[in-house]
C-alpha cells in the first residue's frame, strides 16, 4: 500500500515539483496552500510524513507545525520544514516544534527521496 | 535720541552763565525743535524700514509655506498614487513569474515522468537483452533450426533406407526369371511327354482312347503353363526394368538431397548470424537511448531545480510589495506638519523581520547587492 505525504507550501510550482518526485517513487501525496489549508485536510486523514514550507500566509510552518503536535494522531508523524529559510534560529525554532529535518530550497529531487525514505517508517 | 540728551542739557547750563536768558530760551527752542524735527525723521525712517522688512518676512514666509504645501501634496500623492501604483505592478510581475514558473514545471515534470517510463521500458530490453534473455532465445531458435536439418537429414537416410531395399529386390528378379525359365522348361517337357502318351494311345487303338484324351488334356495344360512361365518371364522383367528405373531416379536425386541439405544447414548459420547480429545492434541502441534518456533525465532535474528559485524571487518581492505597501499607508495616514508619523526606523525594523533568506539580510545591511544563486538542498536532520 502507498504510503501518504502531506505537502504544505503557498508556492504552486513547489507543490508541483514534490508532488512530481514523490509521486515517481510511488507516493501518495496530499497538496495544501498554508498552514490552516493543511489543518483542515489533515482531519482524519492517515498521513506517514509532513513535508511544510515555513513562510506561509494565515498560519505559517512553525505553527502550523505546533498545531500537529498537539494532536495525539500526528505526535509521532515525521516533518520535514522544507523552506528557503536557512537562519540558525529559525531551524532551532522547526527543531523545538518537532520537525525532523530541515531542507533549504531548491532542493535535488534525489534528495528529498532520500530524506523522505529515511524519516517514512517502512 | 537718549544718547543726545545729556549734550544738549550741558550746553544750556554754558549758555545761562554767559548769555541772556532769551538766547538761551531760543537757542534752546530751536534745539529742541532740531531734535524734535531730526526725531520725527528718524521715527519715520525707522518704521519705512520695518514695514519693508516685515513685507519681506511676511513673503518669505508665505513661500515657505506656499513649498511646503507644494511638498506636502507631492508627499500625499506619492503615497496615495504613485507608491500602490509600484506595489500592483510588483505584484503583477510576481504574479505572471509564477504562474509561467508553474506552468513550465508542470511541463517538465511531464517530461521526467515521459522520461521515466520509457529508461524504465528501455532499461528492460537492454537487460533482457544482456541478461541471457536474447541468448536463451537465440539459442532456442538454433536448436529448432537444428533440429528440422536433423529431421530433413533422417529422411534422406530413411529414403537411402528404402532405396537400399529395393535395390536388393534385384535379386529377386534373376530367381523370379529362373523360376519362369523353369516353369517354361517344365511345360515344354510336359508337352513332349504328353506327345509321346498320345503316340502310344493311337497305338493302343480303341483301348488307348481315353488315355489319348488325357495326353490331349495334359498337352494342353503344359501349353498353358508354357504361356504362363512366358508371361512371368515378361512381368518380371517389366518390374525388373520399373525396379531400375526408380533405383536410377533415386540415386540421381540424392544428389540434389545432400545440396539441399547443405544448402539448408548453410542458410541457417546465415540466419542465426543475421539475428545475432541484430540482436546485438538492438542491444547497443537500447544501451544508447538509456544513457541518453539519463542524461536528458538530470538535465530536467536540474531544470526544476532552476525553476524553484521563482519562490526566492517571488518571496522578496513579496517582501518589498509588502513594505511599500506599508510605508504609502503611513505616508497617507500622515497628518502632521512636519511628517513625524512617518517613522522611517520603524518601517526598516518591520522590513527586515520579515526576511526569511540570507542575500535579503546582506542587502539589507547595505552591502553589495546580491547576484548569485543560493547553494540547492542543504538538508539538517534533527
Amino acid at each position: 500500500m502507498a504510503k501518504t505525504v502531506l505537502v504544505v507550501d503557498d508556492s504552486a510550482s513547489i507543490r508541483q515539483v514534490v508532488a512530481i518526485t514523490l509521486k515517481g517513487a510511488g507516493f501518495d501525496v496530499i497538496e495544501a496552500v498554508d498552514g490552516r489549508d493543511a489543518l483542515s485536510k489533515l482531519s482524519g486523514q492517515r498521513v506517514h510524513l509532513i513535508i511544510s514550507d515555513v513562510n506561509m500566509p494565515n498560519m505559517d510552518g512553525i505553527s502550523f507545525l505546533k498545531e500537529v503536535k498537539a494532536r495525539a494522531e500526528y505526535k509521532f508523524t515525521p516533518v520535514i520544514m522544507l523552506t528557503t529559510e536557512s537562519a540558525e534560529d529559525k531551524k532551532m525554532a522547526g527543531q523545538a516544534a518537532g520537525a525532523k529535518a530541515w531542507m533549504v530550497k531548491p532542493f535535488q529531487p534525489a534528495q528529498m527521496l532520500a530524506a523522505v525514505n529515511k524519516l517514512v517508517m517502512p | 535720541m537718549s544718547a543726545g540728551a545729556p549734550a544738549v542739557a550741558g550746553g544750556l547750563a554754558c549758555l545761562s552763565l554767559v548769555r541772556p536768558l532769551w538766547l538761551a530760551m531760543l537757542v534752546t527752542a530751536v534745539i529742541v525743535a532740531f531734535a524734535a524735527a531730526a526725531a520725527a525723521w528718524l521715527a519715520r525712517r525707522a518704521a519705512r524700514r520695518s514695514d519693508s522688512s516685515k513685507r519681506q518676512v511676511d513673503a518669505q514666509q508665505q513661500a515657505v509655506l506656499a513649498a511646503a504645501e507644494r511638498r506636502a501634496e507631492q508627499w500625499r500623492l506619492l503615497g496615495s498614487e504613485l507608491m500602490p501604483i509600484w506595489s500592483r505592478h510588483i505584484e503583477t510581475a510576481r504574479g505572471q513569474a509564477e504562474a509561467a514558473v508553474t506552468e513550465l514545471t508542470g511541463q517538465f515534470a511531464g517530461i521526467a515522468a515521459q522520461l521515466t517510463r520509457t529508461s524504465e521500458m528501455s532499461g528492460a530490453v537492454a537487460a533482457q537483452m544482456e541478461g541471457g534473455g536474447m541468448g536463451s532465445v537465440f539459442a532456442e531458435a538454433e536448436a529448432s533450426l537444428q533440429g528440422v536439418v536433423r529431421a530433413l537429414a533422417a529422411a534422406v537416410q530413411d529414403k537411402d533406407g528404402l532405396m537400399s531395399q529395393v535395390t536388393d529386390l534385384l535379386g529377386f528378379i534373376d530367381e523370379l526369371n529362373r523360376m519362369a525359365r523353369d516353369v517354361a522348361t517344365v511345360a515344354e517337357q510336359t508337352n513332349l511327354l504328353a506327345l509321346n502318351a498320345a503316340i502310344e494311345a493311337a497305338r493302343a487303338g480303341e483301348q488307348g482312347r481315353g488315355f489319348s484324351v488325357v495326353a490331349d488334356e495334359v498337352r494342353q495344360l503344359s501349353r498353358l503353363s508354357g504361356e504362363t512361365g512366358r508371361r512371368i518371364g515378361q512381368k518380371v522383367g517389366h518390374i525388373s526394368q520399373a525396379i531400375s528405373n526408380a533405383v536410377e531416379a533415386a540415386q540421381a536425386s540424392r544428389g540434389r538431397d545432400d545440396e539441399a541439405l547443405a544448402a539448408a544447414e548453410a542458410t541457417i548459420r546465415r540466419v542465426l548470424c543475421d539475428f545475432q547480429r541484430l540482436a546485438g545492434s538492438l542491444s547497443d541502441a537500447a544501451a544508447e537511448l538509456g544513457q541518453s534518456n539519463s542524461a536528458i533525465h538530470a538535465q530536467v532535474n536540474d531544470a526544476l531545480v532552476e525553476l524553484q528559485f521563482q519562490d526566492r524571487t517571488s518571496q522578496i518581492l513579496s517582501h518589498v510589495r509588502d513594505s511599500i505597501g506599508a510605508a504609502a499607508q503611513r505616508i497617507c495616514a500622515d497628518d502632521t506638519a512636519d511628517g513625524t508619523a512617518l517613522d522611517i526606523a520603524a518601517l526598516l525594523a518591520e522590513l527586515e523581520r520579515t526576511y526569511a533568506m540570507v542575500e535579503e539580510r546582506h542587502n539589507h545591511l547595505r552591502q553589495e547587492a546580491t547576484k548569485g544563486k543560493a547553494a540547492a538542498g542543504e538538508v539538517t536532520f534533527f
